[in-house]
């Protein structure tokens, strides 16, 4: 049974990923991890790859990449490096070489270390999948089907999104409240003021910017307090 | 295998977040909440240890929640599975993060606000599941 995880991924090691899909994976791991490592195929470049900032126009999800980035490209092609070397320390491996009976090696090698492992387009070689994502200032969401139906997911992105920037206002709006919090339980305030139909009335009515205005006035009603104190007793 | 150290109601929370994925299970803490043990009991295969943790339960985890209320005994867990290359969830400070998350079918959905604000995020999913659930069934 698969999980979804966030990963914090300090280094991966991507074997091929200088196009096609393997590009893609490359271009949106370049968004998240510390680390990038290229391993390329036996013809592969041997010089450092260099993604451009801005939008990375063959990822899917609408991800920015804020400044250029250039990957490091392993002297010694996939094919005769030693794998168990080259895995060791990373937490994410990636392959999309063609070569069936190395990519084989590389996922027991990953098993072996213990390591997350995709080699893309080849189910039994997985033991992590790469989520459809939807990104906004606030919030992560990924969608997934365990590569069953990425057609359907990405349609299924597509329709979520706007909700999704919904939810978005609303977590910049909570985000601006906890900033207002007095020091003290911080969990217990916005708990309560998740209640308020007050500040419920004027999300509706005047949007959020009014709604926040309205914030340290209520904080300082004697209720508001005498409620904190009773959930906090 | 996922391991969790705690039996208090931070490990009743994240039992309950697992119950959908049911993984392999192995729980450790010198006494556990009556909360958790029952949830424990919904999981197919779950190891109950009564005893406190030492880096030899770390053996075959692929995944740690380090949920006990000693941040000291959370570090230490942090460190071992950093030196094991095994993903720790130990708050804010570990190496992975549990999105709310929810499974319609063969879907899988989970939303993070990065440990900003949890509460946010559930109701996104919520929300989400409910607009995907719709949509399947018009889909189908």
């Amino acid at each position: 049974m698969y999980m979804p995880l966030m990963v914090n991924i300090r280094r991966a090691v991507i074997f091929g990923g200088e196009r096609g899909e393997g590009l893609q994976k490359t271009q949106k791991l370049a968004l998240f991890a510390e680390e990038l490592f290229i391993v390329p195929e036996t013809t592969g470049v041997s010089s450092p790859l260099v993604l451009p900032p801005g939008k990375l126009s063959l990822v899917k999800e609408k991800l920015y990449l804020p400044q250029a980035r250039e990957i490091p490209v392993h002297p010694i092609p996939a094919e005769d490096c030693d794998l168990d070397e080259v895995i060791r320390g990373a937490t994410f491996v990636v392959s999309d070489l063609v070569d069936e009976q190395l990519n084989r090696r590389i996922f027991e090698a990953g098993e072996r270390s213990g390591v997350l492992v995709n080699v893309i387009d080849t189910k039994p070689l997985c033991n992590t999948w790469f989520m459809s994502l939807i990104e906004t200032p606030h919030l992560l969401a990924g969608l997934s089907t365990k590569g069953q139906a990425a057609f359907f997911s990405a349609r299924l992105r597509k329709k979520l999104e706007p909700l999704f920037s919904r939810q978005e206002k609303e977590a910049s709006f909570w985000i601006e409240v906890r900033k207002l919090l007095p020091p003290g339980p911080v969990l217990s305030s916005l708990s309560l003021l998740e209640k308020s139909w007050t500040l419920k009335f004027w999300r509706r009515c005047w949007g959020y910017s009014a709604a926040l205005r309205r914030v340290p006035s209520l904080l300082k009603k004697s209720r508001f307090k005498k409620l904190l104190k009773e959930s906090h007793s | 295998m996922v391991v969790v150290v705690g039996g208090g109601k931070a490990a009743e929370a994240k039992l309950k977040g697992l119950g959908p994925f049911n993984p392999h299970l192995r729980v450790i803490a010198p006494q556990f909440s009556p909360e958790s043990l029952r949830l424990m009991a919904l999981f197919t295969e779950c190891e109950i240890l009564y005893k406190l943790w030492d880096p030899a339960d770390l053996k075959e985890a692929v995944l740690v929640y380090a949920l006990t209320n000693d941040p000291e005994v959370n570090q230490a867990i942090l460190a071992e599975g950093r030196l094991r290359g095994i993903p720790v969830n130990a708050g804010l400070k570990g190496t992975f993060r549990s999105p709310a998350a929810g499974k319609i079918d063969d879907w899988t959905l989970a939303v993070s606000s990065g440990g900003q604000h949890p509460s946010l995020a559930r109701q996104a999913r919520d929300h989400l599941l409910e607009s995907l659930r719709s949509w399947l069934r018009q889909g189908r």
